[in-house]
């Protein structure tokens, strides 16, 4: 199975293409993609729905504890994350919508207002994409069991197959970062 | 990017027609009419719609007051009844000036609210403060909302819509009113230096994130707890502290899991200390219980249970402590462990903030050198300063060379 990462950039490829040959200025056009193109976002928005629907109903209140990798643009450390199966789950598919609102802000933006259309017609497929591959979708709408790549907390996939740099889960690190009294910092 | 300022001009311009007729009447025109023609002639559309706005505005200012106000009424009337009436608390509110009874203070647009109780055997005092939203701005408060959505870590802390009730033991015992009061009270209260606290799991990241007490803690879950908690102690053994001296204490739990954050025992500061000074300033024992505000009358009921189960640990471990009870919970065996990590981690900060004056007695001694040479430039007394630094170096060089020879 290829990495989502280069099935996208090859779905990126082939939409180009495509859009060459469709004539972006044509009104009849414009109407099919804007179509096609609420259609695919209604449709993952949908998809995420669901699945968080799913997770509220099964309210996994299981401890998951990880040490978060630090921000280095922020300046920040590693932290220790404690929190629920139920709550990782839910900031998941949250951030996921989110994503999908940023998405439809932007794209309303250059179409409505700069007039492009081409971007439109690009982001007609990935969405749905991602969010059939999106690893709480799987779990909670295919019914996948949460091992390997789909156990928690989640690693962000490498796009060349390197070993993917995520949150730590093992107990010395664990232990590590439970006591090391970072709360209560004052925030600037 | 006048592009992007199209609307605006369109709108400005849009205003500024209201009032054609008026602006291209000559002026020789105007001076004849009274005053009356002169208004009634003039479009005062413009001028309306921003009274109006501001009448919203202030109309939306009033009632975000009112919302809040009504809020907390129920809130503290309710709590200051339960410390007078059911806990024996001898003064509860504050007082005027004038003598008149206050039930709480508010401050800041009624977005925080405080009431306070003293007077009692084990307990020097309660202190309920809520943080409300700001509902008198609801503009404020929607950027907020957006703005905490989209970009998590450029909110304030202070944002969400809690109470947080601090529970100070005194470690004075009186059994009935005309018993004396024990006399030992800084010994009873060197037995609270421990954290042990019960955590609800929606909040487990957030509590630890703000309260440094509970960022040294062990985060375990427990079969007897209900499944919305978990405990956050020092050590495992302390786990069972707030069970053993408050009756109920899980049905309570249970009864209150819809607006219980968290029930903690401590006397480490919440806000991390950075020196030694502040270390040992802000040790204090008390018990901090944080909800969300209550709305019903279930979770009202809830939320003065909650107190009273801490009030009850206080009572039951004070009394333990001054009648020596020989199963008493904490144990010095737990005290001094408790104490040994206090000193590890006292320790680890008197390091870092060695290290920090280290650091920035060198980068004050870069600094010196930097002005140093300027001031050297200046002069036309480099070149001498370097020859003087390399022939330093030389010497350094040829003594090591001896050394090893």
């Amino acid at each position: 199975m290829l990495n989502p990462q280069i099935t996208n950039l090859l779905i990126m490829l082939v939409m180009m293409q495509l859009a060459r040959r469709v004539d972006m200025e044509d009104e009849t056009n414009i109407m099919y993609i804007r179509t096609a193109y609420v259609a695919s976002m209604a449709l993952s928005w949908t998809i995420y729905q669901l699945a968080r629907r799913a997770i509220v109903a099964k309210n996994d209140l299981t401890t998951l504890k990880y040490v978060k990798p630090g921000n280095a643009m922020k300046g920040e450390g590693e932290s220790l994350e404690v929190t629920t199966v139920r709550d990782y789950d839910l900031q998941e598919i949250d951030t996921a919508i989110k994503g999908i609102y940023t998405g439809v802000a932007m794209m309303g933006f250059m179409h409505l207002y700069l007039k492009y259309t081409n971007p439109l017609f690009m982001q007609m497929i990935s969405p749905i994409k991602s969010a059939l591959e999106h690893n709480e979708v799987k779990i909670h709408l295919f019914g996948a069991k949460p091992i390997g790549d789909l156990k928690r907390p989640f690693s962000a996939p490498s796009m060349f197959g390197a070993k993917p740099e995520g949150p730590k889960t093992d107990k010395k690190s664990v232990e590590a970062a439970e006591r090391a009294g970072q709360g209560g910092v004052k925030r600037e | 990017m006048s592009g992007l300022l199209a609307p605006v001009l369109k709108l400005s311009e849009l205003v500024n027609s209201f009032n054609d007729e008026y602006v291209s009447t000559p002026y020789e025109e105007l001076k004849q009419m009274t005053i009356l023609q002169r208004l009634s002639r003039y479009n005062w559309t413009f001028e309306i719609g921003g009274i109006l706005v501001i009448a919203i505005v202030f109309a939306l200012y009033k009632l975000g007051l009112y919302y809040n106000t009504r809020m907390t009424d129920g809130l503290f009337t309710q709590l200051n009844d339960y410390f007078k009436n059911d806990q024996q608390f001898a003064r509860v509110g504050f007082a005027n000036k004038d003598g008149s009874k206050l039930q709480y203070l508010d401050e800041q647009q009624k977005t925080w609210f405080t009431t306070f109780a003293t007077g009692r055997s084990a307990v020097e005092s309660i202190c309920v403060r809520a943080h409300l939203y700001g509902r008198s701005n609801p503009a404020a408060m929607l950027m907020e909302r957006l703005l905490g959505t989209f970009f998590p870590s450029m909110t304030v802390k202070d944002l969400d819509e809690y109470c947080e009730i601090v529970v100070k033991p005194n470690g004075i015992y009186v059994a009935n009113e005309t018993a004396k009061p024990n006399a030992n009270v800084s010994d009873i209260l060197n037995n609270f230096k421990f954290v042990t606290s019960v955590v609800h799991k929606s909040s487990m990241n957030e509590v630890r994130r703000d309260n440094y007490y509970l960022s040294l803690t062990r985060t375990t879950e427990s079969a007897k707890l209900p499944v919305e908690y978990v405990y956050m102690s020092e050590m495992n053994q302390l786990n069972e502290f707030i069970s053993h001296y408050a009756p109920n204490f899980f049905q309570v739990l249970r009864e209150a899991s819809s607006i219980l954050h968290c029930i903690s025992f401590t006397d480490l500061p919440t806000e991390k200390p950075l020196t030694e000074k502040k270390w040992n300033a802000n040790l204090l024992p008390r018990a901090v219980i944080r909800t969300s505000i209550p709305s019903n009358k279930a979770q009202f009921k809830a939320l003065k249970d909650v107190i009273g189960s801490v009030i009850a640990v206080y009572d039951n471990f004070t009394k333990d402590l001054v009648q020596k009870n020989p199963h008493v919970f904490i144990t010095n065996d737990l005290l001094k462990k408790t104490s040994q990590l206090r000193s590890q981690e006292l320790a680890k900060i008197v390091k870092t903030m060695k290290q920090v004056e280290r650091e920035m007695a060198l980068e004050k001694k870069h600094e010196a050198e930097k002005e140093q040479r300027r001031l050297l430039k200046q002069s036309g007394d480099a070149e001498k300063f370097d020859q003087k630094k390399r022939d330093r170096r030389e010497r350094r060089a040829k003594n090591k060379q001896k050394v090893r020879m």
